[in-house]
């Protein structure tokens, strides 16, 4: 007999959780398989910083899932398959509640799940259902994307998936506005606060609902917010002090009162961020005598030498350099030196406008402005 | 039969970290018994579309490296390197080398031989960095832990 088991994931290196203060209630979950009177199912849903992993025992197509949730989570049901493939029929995802549920599923079609008693996952369901006609009207482009081989060819074909996913975000847009008590709001919201702006994500979240505000995804949205905050216009520019590229102490206080500095998160790996250094170099030549510094904040700090052949080959050694500051450790990283605390960096490059007084006045990639608002603004301070 | 334990990465995680707002790869992992004596781990990174991943072959200087670390154990010993699915190899000027990277999927798998009967924890951490044609994501660190049974 094949025998199947399965594991979470370990823990991800993590930040310290929020104090538990939601009380945990208790699911049921009364299952019946079509297809399969025996064997067993397999049940996944995040509880506190961990996955629980369940079994259930299916008893003549059968079988119950009984636990502790402090919220209504987003879990997966699996059945015992020899495949390691995540798009294996028999494996689905949902929204589960405390309270009592009932689950119908078929046997080698786990994707066509019924559940009920979980009204989060009734609205789940209801806004995937709104978005079935776009993604059914997108398959034709992802089979012919699957199909081809040829990079240069995959890649033109991926760019016809844009208006496609515009479309569902906008009706994941649509759900958030209208749906400020949803539990499937603020898990959606999670997933796109690298791309939505500040102003935009602060107005979502202050329309919440308590209970949406308190709920895990909630919490990370709200920690999210105040890092992006921090490290967009409006706010005090954190300073740093590092010894630059040349061993010569640099302090972003430096500045202050006399130059507008423009720090440029980037690293030598970085295929666009390198791209986009000429671009950045035609900025400084013409704006650096009319009170225009970089600092080039490079995430290299486990490799120096590709550190500083980048910055030679790409001939921007006429601006400031230093090392983002990130230390590895046994266990993972330590971060009390790293610059990028403060500024909300979830991607490379991202470039932050800071003005005479410490203020940071623009933000472009990472959740800001494109580089064509980033000369714009450049060409209203220095050409004027 | 063989034996076969498959571990789950599950996607729609609720305790996302902070550093992890943008996602773009997701790690399942499993492992299966060959013999008394060996068996393979897998490990497989989907990912979104668009972005990539590189090979664990990419030279120094060039970009992020997939780089798996294996925890030292009593219980089994590594068989040789990580394998790695053939990757897309393209020259890359700006670092004057040829670099591999995976799009949609790549699996990882690395033998190894058992020294205990009972169960097995095979634990460690991969790092890897991803990009797409606008941005990538600096590496990060995602520690596994599969038992081999």
């Amino acid at each position: 007999m094949k025998k199947l088991l399965f594991y979470t994931l370990a823990a991800f290196i993590g930040l310290p959780g929020f104090a538990q203060d939601n009380k945990a209630l208790e699911f049921n979950i009364q299952g019946k398989i079509n297809g399969k009177m025996t064997g067993y199912v397999y049940l996944f849903y995040p509880l506190g910083e961990n996955y629980k992993t369940d079994s259930a025992a299916i008893k003549n197509g059968v079988f119950v899932f009984k636990g502790k949730l402090t919220e209504p989570v987003m879990a997966s049901l699996a059945a015992s398959r020899n495949s390691r493939n995540s798009d294996d029929p028999n494996m689905t995802s949902f929204f589960i509640e405390p309270g009592k549920m009932d689950m119908v599923v078929s046997y080698g079609a786990f994707k066509q799940l019924t559940l009920k008693g979980s009204p989060s996952n009734d609205e789940l369901e209801r806004l995937n259902k709104q978005k079935a006609p776009i993604r059914k009207e997108m398959e034709p482009v992802l089979e012919a994307y699957r199909k081809e081989k040829d990079h240069e060819k995959a890649a033109a074909i991926r760019e016809q998936f844009e208006p496609f996913n515009e479309r569902m975000d906008k009706i994941d847009e649509a759900f958030i506005s209208t749906h400020p008590d949803s539990y499937i709001s603020a898990y959606l919201m999670r997933f796109k606060m690298s791309s939505v702006a500040l102003d935009k994500a602060k107005a979502i979240y202050n329309g919440w609902t308590d209970r949406i505000k308190q709920s895990g995804s909630g919490k990370d949205v709200y920690k999210e917010i105040l890092e992006l905050e921090s490290g967009s216009p409006g706010s005090v520019a954190r300073v740093f002090a590092k010894a630059d590229i040349n061993g010569e102490q640099l302090s972003l206080a430096d500045f202050k009162g006399k130059k507008y500095v423009l720090i440029d998160f980037w690293a030598s790996w970085c295929v666009p961020c390198r791209k986009g250094n000429p671009h950045l170099l035609s900025l400084y030549s013409k704006y650096k005598d009319k009170g225009l510094e970089i600092i080039g904040i490079s995430d290299d700090d486990t490799n120096h030498a590709a550190w500083k052949k980048a910055v030679d080959q790409d001939k921007i050694s006429v601006w400031k350099h230093v090392l983002r500051g990130l230390k590895r450790t046994a266990t993972g990283y330590d971060k009390s030196e790293d610059i990028t605390e403060g500024y909300g960096i979830h991607s490379l490059p991202t470039k932050i406008l800071i003005d005479k007084n410490g203020i940071i006045v623009g933000r472009y990639g990472g959740g800001g402005e494109d580089d064509a608002a980033m000369d714009k603004k450049m060409a209203e301070i220095f050409n004027n | 039969m063989k034996k076969l334990i498959i571990a789950l990465a599950l996607v729609a995680s609720a305790q996302v970290l902070q550093a992890q707002i943008l996602r773009p790869v997701k790690w399942s992992y499993a492992a299966k018994k060959t013999s008394s004596t060996e068996a393979t781990v897998f490990f497989k990174a989907t990912i979104d579309k668009g972005w990539h991943i590189y090979s664990q072959n990419v030279g120094d200087g060039g970009p992020t490296k997939t780089v798996f670390t294996f925890s030292p154990s009593q219980q089994y010993a590594l068989v040789g390197k990580t394998k790695e699915t053939n990757p897309i190899v393209k020259f890359e000027k700006m670092f004057n080398m040829q670099v591999g990277y995976f799009e949609n999927q790549a699996v990882f798998q690395q033998k190894i031989k058992l020294k205990s009967k009972n169960q097995t924890a095979v634990k460690g951490s991969i790092q890897f960095g991803a990009c797409d044609d606008n941005e990538c994501i600096p590496p990060e660190d995602v520690n596994f832990n599969v038992t081999v049974k």
